[in-house]
């Protein structure tokens, strides 16, 4: 059982595991395909966490702190991400985080995460900026000879059967600032979401 | 006297550092504090994986050897016990000056 979704904020991808578990689904791999196993309903929380790519000592101790108060790892990597539990039936707990500032912290860590990867490909972007293809209009990204003169089957033939080269001729330099483009928009989306946690807070 | 300006320690790092006088790991400390507090204060893990984090970059906590590599081991330093010294007496003169208050 898999299903195709997209988030960003780790409030809204925990309740929407939660309504899965809820229903007998219960998370074993995240991402833009989020798969699932059966499981009684309701017999388990699904809780979301933030760290960075971290050394597999510092993982396995940080995993091991989660076991040992009940939180079974369902998915995450140590090279930095969302990492999700599941409570395990001994686990009288329901939160992660036990107030509402170290909660936030999530966000900050995300934002931090995004942050360091928009300015890598910053540098790649502006070291390469693809002038020559962004100056130019997308019908002479094509090739071919005579392409747009063509007719009908003649030209959808050769126009799809160019277009997979054209992905790999334009879509690779172009990868750099659209990468820094999605990633100022996490950030931008991650920091509205990071203030309303901590402006929630009282002194 | 100039005041520790890392003065007041919130309730849940007064807790760990006091935990963490002894030598321990998560589960330990979560354990300690809950027993200290008698039951008020009950870390989660995401709470003191960050906390312990932060303790460290403030010098506050170290690393102590571990027999066990899953499970790393903190206590408290130089800094860390003058900071919480400095925080005990920070409460007990506001209690003195509570029970004054009340004395008229």
């Amino acid at each position: 059982m898999a299903k195709m979704k997209f988030f960003r904020d780790f409030d809204k991808e925990e309740a929407w595991l939660n309504r899965m578990a809820a229903d007998g689904l219960l998370l074993t791999k995240a991402g833009l395909r989020y798969q699932f196993e059966p499981v009684t309903p309701g017999s388990a929380v699904v809780r979301v966490d933030y760290q960075p790519s971290m050394p597999q000592s510092d993982f396995d101790d940080y995993l091991t702190l989660f076991a040992d108060s009940g939180w079974r790892h369902l998915d995450g990597s140590r090279l930095g991400g969302p990492q999700y539990f599941a409570s395990t039936s001994t686990n009288a707990n329901t939160e992660i985080f036990s107030d509402e500032a170290s909660k936030a912290q999530r966000y900050r860590r995300s934002l931090i995460a995004h942050g360091g990867v928009l300015l890598m490909f910053l540098v790649f972007s502006l070291s390469a900026w693809p002038l020559d293809l962004l100056s130019v209009s997308p019908r002479e990204w094509y090739l071919t000879e005579g392409l747009w003169d063509m007719q009908g089957a003649q030209f959808l033939g050769a126009f799809l059967f160019e277009t997979i080269f054209v992905i790999f001729r334009v879509g690779v330099p172009l990868a750099p600032p659209v990468i820094s483009l999605y990633c100022a928009v996490v950030i931008a989306y991650q920091a509205v979401l990071y203030r309303r946690a901590t402006a929630t807070q009282t002194v | 006297m100039a005041r520790n300006p890392r003065l007041p320690l919130t309730e849940t790092v007064y807790y760990i550092l006091l935990a963490l006088l002894q030598p321990a790991h998560g589960y330990l400390i979560m354990s300690r504090v809950e027993e200290m507090s008698a039951g008020q204060v009950r870390l989660a893990p995401g709470t003191l994986y960050g906390a312990l984090d932060n303790l460290v970059k403030q010098r506050l906590i170290g690393r102590v050897p571990s027999e066990d590599p899953r499970r790393k081991v903190y206590q408290v330093t130089d800094d860390g016990a003058d900071v919480l010294a400095g925080d005990t007496e920070r409460m007990a003169h506001m209690i003195e000056a509570y029970q004054q208050a009340q004395r008229g």
